[in-house]
């Protein structure tokens, strides 16, 4: 919350013991109280690294401009800070006047002000202090790991569902199910997980006709619900919607043909802007074509008269007409 | 034309700290350089680029765990709260986080003031989010870092406007309540500029309803128009130079204040007097190799003779920013010395 949002964090760890002999300590191994503090150096580094801090402040003191401003120019690239080495080579060559020898190869250009440090960490000494034993050492958080991990493998397993690759999938959903005891599954990214897996084992596990399916009107709320909480739908229907607005633009009499009407959740919005319509609404003719209900009753109907309602409170001239399709026995 | 009022002398800082020490703050030292303007603005998006920030964490780490919480809305102050946990499990619940700390034993709470001469660093920056978390376990208790309002965008008296506020919000959160008498218990620490305002809010808290039972001043960015002796002694060699302590009183001082001014000098000619006030305990921490020392011991001399109590605590061979890597017996020393500051006689 607030500007303390991470974009993302990884983790590093080491040991900086003095009290280890030399041998055991890996010569790649990087120094862990720089970890905690955002800063990646190698323990064998740190002689050289010092070394480029020097020249870097020699190098500002001789500038003949002031420093701030050189580094202003559009022209300028800044590397990644937690990689202290490549930041410093990266300002030396911007402020010393002959080209350095070593250039880095990738450029991390200016990221969001408000991306976090690369380094989740904690220090501990042990308590109380012995001065010499320091084991500061960077902690994964084990969840975000899972988290990332469930999403990779839900994206693989749709791919499959789509294929039609049940083995892989099945393989896979028994991975994600095991996966998710370990994780949070009230809230969060384990939440969303737990209800994509378990779609995606219905989907998979499910005969074609399932013995229980819902039933329309719950079939009619759950619709309602998907409706308003994913933007695709409603998107799709508003940029109809305006593709509508714009061909009736002038007309007093428009009449539209919904080849499936399904819950007509498209048609209140377009209601009410022909309602707004600058110059007034025109009379607007609505058929709608749909299936006939399974249980007797007349969808089409009660749609009908629903937005007929909704038209009549927004002072829209409405006429509905309800067709069944081609073939169908009413 | 190089500048020949600065002085560099690597050899001498890389001789008295840890190497990784000297990198740490030497690489602050340079970076900060290049964000300050010779027209005294800051290059503010570089600097929040550069500065190396952590997320909070609601599951327990070495059995601390942190969360962000909006304090202020207009202001968008925020800070960020470390508690203790026994447990392993992400903190997550609501309720949990509304209950007292203890009905029985006192817990401190520690309103953390993060240093940055007024204008660096924040709340979440990794070297202050390590040293939060530090004094959660070693003090047992909870610590609020407060982002408070930074110069040169926000000038005097913003950051203190925020400390204040953080305080009251602090009093008046009943989840930060302990001991049998089910109060708040309430120090106020930070180092460099954090120092500065920890003062200037205890000295706003004086007369109020808002309690502070201790004062914690880690290296206290103070100072005044006149060049002291540690001043000039000291100038640029051990990562800091008065040029720069300059820079940023101005950028955080009103226009047309000066270095006298009682933000920056306290005890100065145009100081408050603290006689017979009440005011909070203070320790402070001053660096032998820091060279605006003889402002803190006169910051000292200053609580001593309004006859407050105050201990401090002068550290010979530590420069500026010793307790940001515990690579040092300094760093241990002063960890102790806050932890018996904020401890209870039960």
């Amino acid at each position: 919350m607030g500007p303390f949002d991470s974009v993302g964090s990884c983790s590093s760890s080491s040991s900086s013991d003095p009290e280890k002999s030399t041998t055991s300590v890996k010569k790649s191994e990087i120094d862990g109280q720089l970890a905690g503090a955002g800063y990646k150096v190698r323990l064998s580094d740190l002689r050289q690294v010092a070394k480029k801090l020097e020249h870097l402040e020699n190098a500002m003191m001789n500038a003949t401009d002031d420093v701030s401003e050189s580094l202003e120019s559009s022209d300028t690239v800044h590397y990644n800070p937690t990689n202290m080495a490549s930041w410093l080579d990266s300002m030396l060559s911007e402020l010393t006047p002959l080209p350095s020898s070593d250039f880095p190869q990738t450029p991390d250009l200016f990221p969001d002000p408000f991306a976090t440090a690369t380094a989740t960490a904690t220090a501990t000494a042990t308590w109380p202090p012995m001065t010499q034993q320091l084991v500061p050492y960077a902690v994964v958080d084990e969840e975000e790991d899972s988290g990332i991990r469930l999403v990779h493998l839900l994206m693989t397993c749709a791919e499959s569902v789509q294929i039609g690759d049940a083995n892989l999938a099945g393989s896979l959903i028994r991975e994600m199910q095991r996966m998710l005891t370990q994780v949070n599954t009230s809230c969060g990214i384990g939440k969303v997980a737990g209800y994509f897996v378990d779609a995606l084992s219905c989907r998979l596990f499910s005969p074609q006709t399932a013995a229980v399916s819902p039933g329309t009107a719950e079939s009619e709320i759950l619709y309602h619900h998907f409706y308003e909480a994913c933007p695709y739908l409603k998107f799709a229907h508003f940029t109809a919607n305006q593709a509508i607005l714009e061909a009736f633009a002038g007309h007093a009499t428009v009449h539209v043909i919904d080849f499936s009407l399904m819950h007509g959740l498209q048609w209140p919005a377009l209601i009410q802007a022909l309602a707004l319509r600058p110059g007034g609404p025109p009379l607007l003719r609505l058929t709608g074509i749909g299936p006939p209900s399974p249980d007797g009753r007349d969808a089409l109907r009660e749609i009908g008269l629903r937005l007929a309602e909704l038209a009549w409170s927004a002072n829209v001239p409405f006429a509905f007409r309800g067709s069944p399709p081609r073939g169908s026995t009413t | 034309m190089a500048r020949s009022d600065e002085v560099a002398n690597p050899s001498e800082s890389k001789r008295v700290v840890p190497l990784n020490t000297y990198v740490l703050i030497s690489n602050f030292k340079l970076s900060y350089k290049l964000l300050r303007r010779r027209d005294g603005t800051f290059n503010r998006h570089l600097a929040e680029f550069l500065d190396r920030k952590v997320p909070s964490n609601i599951k327990p780490v070495d059995g601390v765990f942190s969360f962000d919480v909006l304090i202020d809305r207009p202001t968008s102050l925020v800070a960020r709260i470390y508690k203790p946990s026994q447990s392993d499990e992400a903190q997550y619940s609501v309720i949990k986080h509304e209950e007292p700390l203890s009905s029985t034993d006192v817990v401190p709470v520690i309103i953390f003031f993060h240093g940055g001469s007024f204008v660096h660093s924040s709340a979440n920056t990794g070297i202050y989010d390590m040293l939060c978390r530090r004094f959660v376990s070693i003090c047992k208790a909870v610590v609020v870092s407060v982002n408070y309002r930074r110069a040169p965008e926000h000038q005097y008296p913003c950051a203190y406007d925020d400390g204040w506020t953080a305080l009251k919000w602090v009093h008046a959160s009943p989840w930060l309540r302990s001991g049998k008498d089910l109060k708040v218990h309430v120090y106020l620490a930070g180092d460099s500029s954090g120092g500065n305002i920890v003062h200037n809010v205890a000295v706003r808290a004086m007369d109020s309803e808002y309690k502070v039972v201790g004062n914690i001043l880690l290296n206290p960015m103070f100072g005044g128009i006149e060049r002291t002796e540690s001043e000039r002694r000291l100038d640029g060699k051990y990562f800091v130079t008065v040029q720069d302590r300059d820079w940023y009183w101005r950028a955080f001082l009103p226009e047309g204040a000066d270095r006298d001014h009682p933000a920056c000098n306290p005890f100065g000619p145009e100081g408050v007097s603290l006689k017979d006030k009440e005011f909070p305990k203070s320790l402070v921490v001053v660096s032998g190799f820091d060279l605006i020392q003889d402002w803190q011991l006169n910051y000292v001399e200053g609580l001593k003779k309004a006859g407050q109590e105050v201990k401090l605590l002068y550290l010979e061979q530590a420069t500026i920013g010793f307790y940001l890597l515990p690579n040092n017996n300094h760093f241990y020393t002063v960890m102790d010395e806050i932890r018996n500051f904020v401890s209870y006689d039960l």
